[in-house]
């Protein structure tokens, strides 16, 4: 069970529910937060029907091309995108150390297996 | 801040699609729950002295250091609205807001007024709004944006928001602050969340946009913040005014003790169709880059809000600015999370969308228009707005923008989804 976003403040006009961005010095903050526990997919592998789930820019209409990708919910834009930064430099590790086993294979001594 | 009457009110429950919410009319905070959460705060409302393990205890206990006050207060459980399919775009059980336009009268005819209120405007009449307010309490929205016309000049404004405070209602209201006498600062102070005054420049540029005067406007102001009542400065920009943002921002630095200042998108509607120019006409990344700049130095010293029309220019090139409004706004929140209602009582996508009514309260029940086929092809609309732009469809900030407002191009966005040709200026201001 888990609050998953907080927000406060009193709405004066028509044009949003809430409108205040707290001031990023809140970000710390658990309620600031995006709702934890969430999905992290790439957007065009979401669906969505309501606040707090995950929007998806539907089908096209006739002429357009599908949509390559749909939306995340508020506040998951920020957290994919160090979702995606993470798995590439993950990645990138992954390849720089099998490079570099590779080439410490290639140039060890046929005595290095040898036992003291 | 003196506390008023919105601490008598209880909690608001209400369940959603990821969950449900919990509303504490005090101070307008909103704790969206998960379903495991909501489903332990309906049980609590039902019998807060239940015995609860150790894990549901430390969630309520959360819950509880949230909110103004949870022990012995009562939680008023609504049920929303059930949507009979999946909405093509995210949308609440209910509204959470309704911007009610209670009265077509204002003697400012202010040459940008979007209702085009006259000082021959007719109120609506007070057993019509009596009507309205219980449906908007019934569906379990939480505030009512109060506004016109100028509000304040509704000869039932007192019968008005002592209603709403007892359906647990939150009154706000946005005035010209001109009627703003002992009894109705009285009144706001006890019983609205807070008060709208708009601020469209500072000295002789404000005096262009209303006859009363910048003199006049820091009286009231003064007279707001002298009763402790909770004061929003309500900018709205247009090409013009965004040139004035420096001077407005720096006044609104100095004013203490306000509650926020907001900034709202300039739609060329009512009289200010023939007013005004839309911020579209102006190079997106600069409307980031100065969003982003006034962002950075009021929230340093208050509250800072965008209305929702205003997204497109606050989603940027990735700045922090951009990943830190990606966790709060949401897009559009027309037949969403609110409506617009007129003196007529028509319902409206918002109060700038006269022309988009998808039903009227005298015909329908406001649970049956939310349901609506009118609602549902409005929302379609949004949707396919966006699906059959190829700078939205393929765009990341897709969940909090939306693709802009749905019916008016306000401002463009860094990806130039209006075509205006992207990054290239069409105006500058």
């Amino acid at each position: 069970m888990k609050i998953l976003r907080i927000r406060r403040g009193f709405t004066t006009n028509s044009s949003a529910y809430t409108e205040w961005l707290p001031p990023t010095s809140q970000q710390g903050n658990a309620g600031a937060q995006a709702p934890p526990g969430q999905s992290t997919t790439p957007p065009a592998a979401q669906g969505a029907v309501a606040p707090g789930t995950t929007p998806t820019v539907p089908a096209a209409t006739a002429g357009a091309s599908s949509p390559t990708a749909g939306a995340t919910p508020p506040g998951h834009a920020a957290g994919n995108t160090l979702t995606v930064v993470g798995v590439i430099g993950a990645l990138l590790a992954v390849f720089v150390t099998e490079r570099v086993i590779r080439r410490l294979r290639r140039n060890r001594r046929p005595d290095d297996d040898a036992d003291e | 801040m003196p506390m008023n009457r919105l601490a008598e009110l209880p909690l608001v429950l209400r369940p959603e699609s990821f969950g449900g919410m919990l509303f504490d009319p005090t101070d307008a905070t909103f704790l969206e729950l998960d379903h495991e959460g909501f489903e332990l705060m309906d049980a609590f409302a039902r019998d807060p002295h239940q015995g609860l393990g150790a894990e549901a205890g430390h969630f309520i206990d959360e819950v509880r250091a949230q909110l103004t006050r949870l022990d012995g207060r009562p939680i008023r459980r609504v049920d929303g609205i059930p949507l009979d399919d999946a909405a093509p775009v995210p949308v609440l059980s209910a509204p959470s807001l309704v911007d009610f336009q209670i009265t077509d009268r204002c003697h400012l005819d202010c040459p940008h007024c979007y209702a085009s209120s006259t000082s021959q405007g007719e109120h609506a009449p007070i057993a019509d709004i009596l009507f309205a307010l219980e449906q908007i309490a019934d569906v379990g929205a939480y505030q009512v944006a109060l506004g016109g016309g100028e509000p304040l000049l509704h000869p039932d404004l007192e019968r008005v928001l002592t209603r709403c405070h007892e359906l647990g209602l939150v009154p706000n209201l946005t005035t010209s602050g001109l009627h703003l006498g002992e009894r109705n600062l009285a009144l706001i102070a006890d019983y609205c969340g807070a008060v709208g005054i708009s601020l469209e420049g500072v000295g002789d540029a404000f005096d262009v946009y209303r006859k009363s005067g910048f003199a006049r406007f820091q009286q009231v102001l003064a007279k707001l913040r002298a009763r402790g009542v909770p004061t929003v400065l309500q900018v709205t920009l247009n090409t013009e005014t965004f040139a004035q943002l420096d001077a407005i921002t720096e006044f609104c630095r100095h004013q203490e003790d306000i509650y926020g200042v907001i900034f709202l998108a300039f739609k060329p509607v009512g009289r200010g169709a023939a007013f005004g120019t839309p911020l579209a006409a102006i190079e997106p990344g600069r409307v980031h880059e100065r969003l982003q700049q006034t962002f950075f130095t009021l929230s340093e010293v208050t509250r800072v809000g965008f209305d929702c029309c205003l997204t497109p220019g606050v989603t940027g090139t990735g700045s922090t600015f951009d990943a830190h409004a990606a966790r709060y706004l949401e897009g559009c929140s027309a037949l969403r999370s609110s409506i617009g209602l007129l003196p007529n009582l028509d319902v409206l996508p918002c109060t700038f969308t006269p022309e988009h009514a998808v039903g009227n309260l005298h015909e329908q029940s406001l649970r049956e228009i939310w349901q609506g086929l009118a609602t549902r092809r409005f929302r379609d609309h949004m949707a396919q707005r966006a699906a059959n732009n190829a700078s939205c469809s393929s765009c990341a900030k897709y969940g909090y923008c939306l693709g802009g407002c749905p019916v008016m191009e306000l401002v463009n966005c860094s990806r130039d989804y209006l075509g205006s040709g992207l990054g290239i200026p069409v105006t500058r201001a």
